[in-house]
C-alpha cells in the first residue's frame, strides 16, 4: 500500500506541471486546464492500481482531461479542411518577435491542428499516444500534424511528423 | 523556422512548468474526496492513500516556489478565509477586443478595465523578502491604472506599478505587485470608474495557508468489564463519520490514531479492534471539529 502511494506521488511530481502546462497551451484556456487536470489526476489516484500498471500512465492522463475536447475535435475533423491562411505567419526579420508571432499563428490554427501540434512538440506525446487522445488513427494525427506545422510554416527534416 | 526552433517558440508561449504545488495536491485530494463521498465507497485503503497525498502535499509545499492560493472555493482547507474574487465576464459578454486580447480566456472586470481571472492566480516568485507578481491588464482607452492593497490577517506593506506593454495584441499594461508578506490579501485595482477588488492568498514554507480543517486523534481501548476496570490498548480500526466528511484507517499498533483533514461538524467515532471479533466500538457523544482544534477522543470497547 505504501509503495502504491509514492508511486502516485512521485507520477504526480513528475508529470502534473508538465501536463497541465500542454493543456492550457492545446485548449488555450489555462483556468479550464487546471480544472481538466486535476479531475483527471484525480482519476488516475482513484484508479491507480490499474492506471499505474499501463505503459504511460500519463498518456491516460491526457485521454482523460481531454476527454470534452474530442467532440470538438472529431466535429472540426468532418468540417472542410479550411485553406492555409496565408497571413498566418507574417513575414517577420528573423528572432524577432518570434515567440509573439509564433504564439498568434498559434492561436489562429484550428482546435485539432494546435492540440495536435502542443501535445505532440510541448506534452512529448507519441503520435500513438495522441490518436488515443483524439480518438482518430494515428494516419489521422500525422496528417493533423503535417497540416499544422505547414500552416505554421515549420520547415521539417523528414523524420517528423 | 526550422523544428527545433518551434518547440523553442513553444516552451517559450508555455512558459516555465508549473510546479505541483501544494495547493493543486490539495485540489486533487479535494476532487478524490468528493468521489468518494457520491460513490459512498470509503474504504480504509482510500484514507489512507489521501492522507499520504496531503502529508505528501505539506512535505512539497516546504519545497516548492512559492504560488498564489486559487481564489475558487473548490478546496475549503486552504481558501475558504481568504476566497473573494470578481466573477468571471460570461464569454457572450465580453467585447470582441478584450477576447483578442485574453485569447478567449474568462476574464474579469468591465468597462475600461480588464484582466484575464487566471492571471490573477500567480506565479508568485519570493526573492529578496518581497513576494512578486506579474499581472497584466487590459485598459480602455490605455492607461495605468491604480493599485492598492493590504494584508486581511496581519500586518503588510505592498507597492504595486504598471507600465506600457505592446505585443501583437496591441497596447496593454504589465503590472509588478509586491507583497511585503505571505498571508491573505484583498488586491483593488482602479481605471477610471471601473474598479477590479479580489483576494489573493500568498503562501510557502514559512507561512503555510491557513487551515478550515480540524484533527480528531485518540486511542482505541478494550475495556475488560470487571471490576476494577482494566483498560488496554488495542490495534484496530477506525472509522469516523460526519454528515459532510468521513475519515478511515488503521490505528498504530498502540491503539492511537489520528483523523486529519477533517471539516468543520459533528463526527461519530466507532472502532474495531482486530481482535475483537467484528465487535465495533464507540466513542459515544458526538465529536465537534472546529476548524484549526484538535479534538482528542478515545474509541472505547466494553467486553463482557
Amino acid at each position: 500500500m505504501g509503495h502504491r502511494v509514492s508511486d502516485f506521488d512521485g507520477f504526480f511530481d513528475d508529470h502534473y506541471g508538465s501536463t497541465l502546462r500542454a493543456v492550457s497551451v492545446a485548449i488555450g484556456d489555462p483556468g479550464r486546464a487546471e480544472d481538466l487536470t486535476q479531475e483527471a489526476f484525480a482519476r488516475a489516484f482513484r484508479r491507480w492500481s490499474t492506471v499505474s500498471k499501463l505503459e504511460r500512465p500519463v498518456a491516460w492522463v491526457y485521454v482523460v482531461a481531454l476527454n470534452a475536447e474530442r467532440k470538438r475535435w472529431r466535429r472540426e475533423r468532418n468540417a472542410p479542411e479550411p485553406e492555409p491562411d496565408a497571413g498566418t505567419v507574417p513575414d517577420v526579420a528573423p528572432g524577432v518577435l518570434s515567440t509573439i508571432v509564433v504564439r498568434d499563428a498559434l492561436a489562429r490554427l484550428p482546435a485539432r491542428q494546435r492540440a495536435a501540434v502542443v501535445l505532440r512538440y510541448l506534452g512529448d506525446l507519441t503520435v500513438a499516444d495522441i490518436a488515443n487522445v483524439m480518438g482518430c488513427a494515428e494516419g489521422t494525427v500525422k496528417a493533423t500534424l503535417h497540416h499544422a506545422l505547414r500552416n505554421l510554416r515549420v520547415e521539417l527534416d523528414g523524420s517528423e511528423p | 523556422m526550422n523544428l527545433d526552433d518551434f518547440r523553442a517558440e513553444l516552451e517559450q508561449i508555455a512558459g516555465p512548468e508549473p510546479s505541483p504545488t501544494a495547493t493543486a495536491r490539495e485540489a486533487v485530494r479535494g476532487r478524490v474526496r468528493r468521489a468518494r463521498r457520491r460513490t459512498g465507497a470509503i474504504t480504509t485503503m482510500a484514507a489512507v492513500l489521501v492522507v499520504a497525498i496531503v502529508a505528501a502535499g505539506i512535505n512539497a509545499a516546504q519545497d516548492s516556489p512559492v504560488r498564489v492560493g486559487t481564489l475558487e472555493a473548490t478546496t475549503p482547507a486552504t481558501t475558504t478565509e481568504c476566497a473573494t474574487s470578481p466573477p468571471t465576464v460570461p464569454q457572450a459578454d465580453v467585447p470582441s477586443d478584450v477576447a483578442r486580447w485574453a485569447s478567449d480566456a474568462p476574464v474579469v472586470g468591465g468597462g475600461a478595465l480588464w484582466a484575464v481571472r487566471s492571471i490573477l492566480l500567480g506565479p508568485v516568485m519570493h526573492d529578496s523578502g518581497v513576494y512578486r507578481m506579474k499581472v497584466s491588464w487590459l485598459t480602455r482607452p490605455f492607461g495605468i491604472p491604480t493599485f492598492s492593497a493590504r494584508r486581511i490577517d496581519g500586518p503588510g506593506t505592498f507597492n504595486g506599478d504598471g507600465n506600457q506593454a505592446i505585443d501583437a495584441r496591441g497596447e496593454w499594461v504589465a503590472s509588478t505587485l509586491e507583497f511585503s508578506a505571505a498571508g491573505c490579501w484583498a488586491v483593488t485595482v482602479t481605471y477610471q470608474d471601473e474598479t477590479i477588488s479580489y483576494q489573493i492568498l500568498i503562501h510557502d514554507a514559512e507561512h503555510p495557508p491557513p487551515t478550515a480543517i480540524g484533527t480528531i486523534t485518540g486511542t482505541l481501548l478494550e475495556s475488560s468489564g470487571t471490576v476494577p476496570t482494566v483498560r488496554q490498548a488495542v490495534a484496530g480500526s477506525i472509522h469516523v463519520e460526519g454528515r459532510s466528511d468521513s475519515w478511515a484507517g488503521p490505528t498504530a499498533s498502540d491503539g492511537t490514531f489520528t483523523a486529519t483533514e477533517l471539516l468543520p461538524g459533528s463526527y461519530t467515532v466507532t472502532g474495531i479492534p482486530d481482535n475483537g471479533g467484528g465487535t465495533t466500538c464507540s466513542a459515544g457523544d458526538a465529536v465537534v471539529v472546529r476548524a484549526g482544534q484538535t479534538m482528542n477522543v478515545n474509541v472505547t470497547c466494553n467486553l463482557p
